[in-house]
């Protein structure tokens, strides 16, 4: 397994891409093309190129838009309960703190890590993936691999808290005896996801592997 | 595109060959094989059809000669340990089997309700697209199409898909649209979430315990099936032989 890196070659050395999509082997160059010349797979039909389009740029906006609907997400309520005629609104920080009053403890740990920790730690970690792609750290690629790939696992899981929700507002929907509702943080929340999601989805985790001599095309 | 299924599939690689009673007894644990990187002097011989012979590792674009693994077995690359492709037993036909088993638990599933309760004598019952519903009566439309989607129409299309796919590879016909629908179905795997909608429903199931009676509805058990296959035909479908039957070029 420890093989020597410096001296495996890249795909891209040989002239060749592997489709992102279906892992086809593709001859490619990236000289003496057309400006609007689209290089595809010969199986799937899909783009390709020794790396995504814009992988860069997108993964950027993604979680940069993410990061700011983080802000929203966590101050405004995501629910409201309504028990009795008294109404009180959660965030997501107080609901959690509403469900430790209540001993809850399970339930609260694991929305805690879905709904806090992960989205939290997704953002962080993907800005440290990027800059080690534009300042091209070498040493530990392949733990920035191993990160990336738990990244991209973990991401999904936020989705907990909102089919919680979902559940709970089809469950407890009895006028003003018990009522749950969801409040306007929920579409913020919503929105973090799927922005951090589609960050991970974007990135190219060829771009960790990039040596030197390839780097220059980082900004294409 | 890692998703749980592909965190857990080296994982039951070995749970269907200790069911499969045939005589291929590999240890599934050793069955990882390393295959070595090619060296610059080799690229000197011409390089017709690089796909049958080299494979780049799609995650960090190793490129490697292919070997044959063993059955059960998958390549992974050395360099960075990703899995390049596998060799799984009899995929097609067990993918086939999970995939049209779970689209019939798919129904009850969304018809019967997940959960009942009863609080203050009055009775309540839920199924998976009220909780959608309910949202978007609420005015969060967006959410609760998410929600719709997640947890219901796209692990649904992502079975059709299999089922459709698998059925084209084993008639040998209308495979052009095969590939997009495959194509489709990679791009939708990590926005399946039935898993996470059923840890969702168990923990709502013990919040409301406290204070109100709450049982499961024969929905949650078609909801547990419809995730167990949709979850083993993920693992067991072998990805890289569908694209291999898949590719026009060996039908020309």
């Amino acid at each position: 397994m420890n093989t020597d890196v410096n001296a495996n070659t890249n795909a891209r050395d040989q002239q060749l891409a592997v489709c992102h999509l279906c892992h086809k082997l593709n001859h490619h160059t990236d000289h003496d093309i057309p400006k609007d010349y689209k290089s595809i797979c010969s199986r799937c039909g899909q783009e390709v190129d020794y790396l995504k389009k814009y992988s860069l740029q997108k993964t950027w906006a993604y979680l940069i838009a993410g990061f700011i609907l983080l802000i929203p997400a966590n101050l405004f309520p995501i629910t409201s309960v309504t028990e009795l005629g008294d109404k009180d609104a959660d965030t997501i920080y107080s609901g959690i703190v509403r469900l430790i009053d209540h001993q809850f403890y399970f339930i609260a740990t694991l929305i805690f890590i879905a709904s806090i920790i992960v989205p939290v730690f997704k953002i962080t970690s993907m800005i440290y993936l990027l800059m080690a792609v534009h300042f091209q750290w070498l040493k530990g690629k392949r733990q920035r691999l191993f990160l990336f790939r738990f990244v991209e696992f973990i991401g999904r899981w936020s989705m907990l808290d909102i089919f919680v929700m979902a559940v709970l507002l089809a469950m407890v929907n009895m006028g003003n005896i018990a009522l749950v509702e969801a409040e306007i943080g929920v579409t913020f929340f919503a929105a973090v996801v799927i922005l951090t999601m589609l960050a991970a989805e974007s990135f190219d985790s060829r771009l960790i592997w990039q040596d030197e001599k390839s780097a220059e095309v980082t900004g294409k | 595109m890692v998703s749980i299924c592909n965190q857990f599939a080296a994982f039951y690689q070995g749970w269907f060959h200790i069911n499969s009673s045939d005589t291929h007894t590999s240890n599934p644990g050793a069955s990882t094989t390393s295959i070595l990187p090619i060296s610059d002097s080799s690229s000197d011989s011409p390089v017709q059809h690089i796909d049958s012979q080299l494979v780049a590792c799609h995650q960090c674009d190793l490129l490697l000669k292919k070997s044959a693994i063993p059955q059960g077995g998958v390549a992974k690359c050395p360099r960075c340990a990703s899995s390049l492709y596998h060799n799984k037993k009899d995929s097609l036909n067990r993918a086939l089997a999970l995939a049209l088993t779970g689209l019939v638990f798919f129904v009850p599933a969304n018809t019967l309700p997940i959960l009942s309760m009863s609080m203050i004598g009055r009775e309540q019952e839920g199924i998976i697209l009220s909780g959608a519903l309910q949202l978007a009566k609420t005015g969060f439309v967006g959410v609760g199409a998410l929600v719709f989607l997640f947890a219901i129409m796209i692990p649904a299309i992502q079975l059709f898909l299999i089922v459709v796919v698998l059925l084209c590879i084993k008639l040998n016909a209308g495979l052009s649209v095969a590939i997009n629908l495959f194509k489709l179905q990679v791009k939708l795997r990590p926005w399946s979430m039935v898993e996470i909608y059923l840890l969702g429903t168990l923990l709502t199931c013990l919040k409301l315990m406290d204070d109100a009676e709450v049982t499961f509805g024969s929905g949650f058990y078609a909801l547990v099936g419809l995730l167990l296959m949709s979850l083993l035909s993920a693992i067991s479908l072998d990805t890289s032989q569908v694209w291999r039957k898949l590719d026009r070029n060996l039908y020309d």
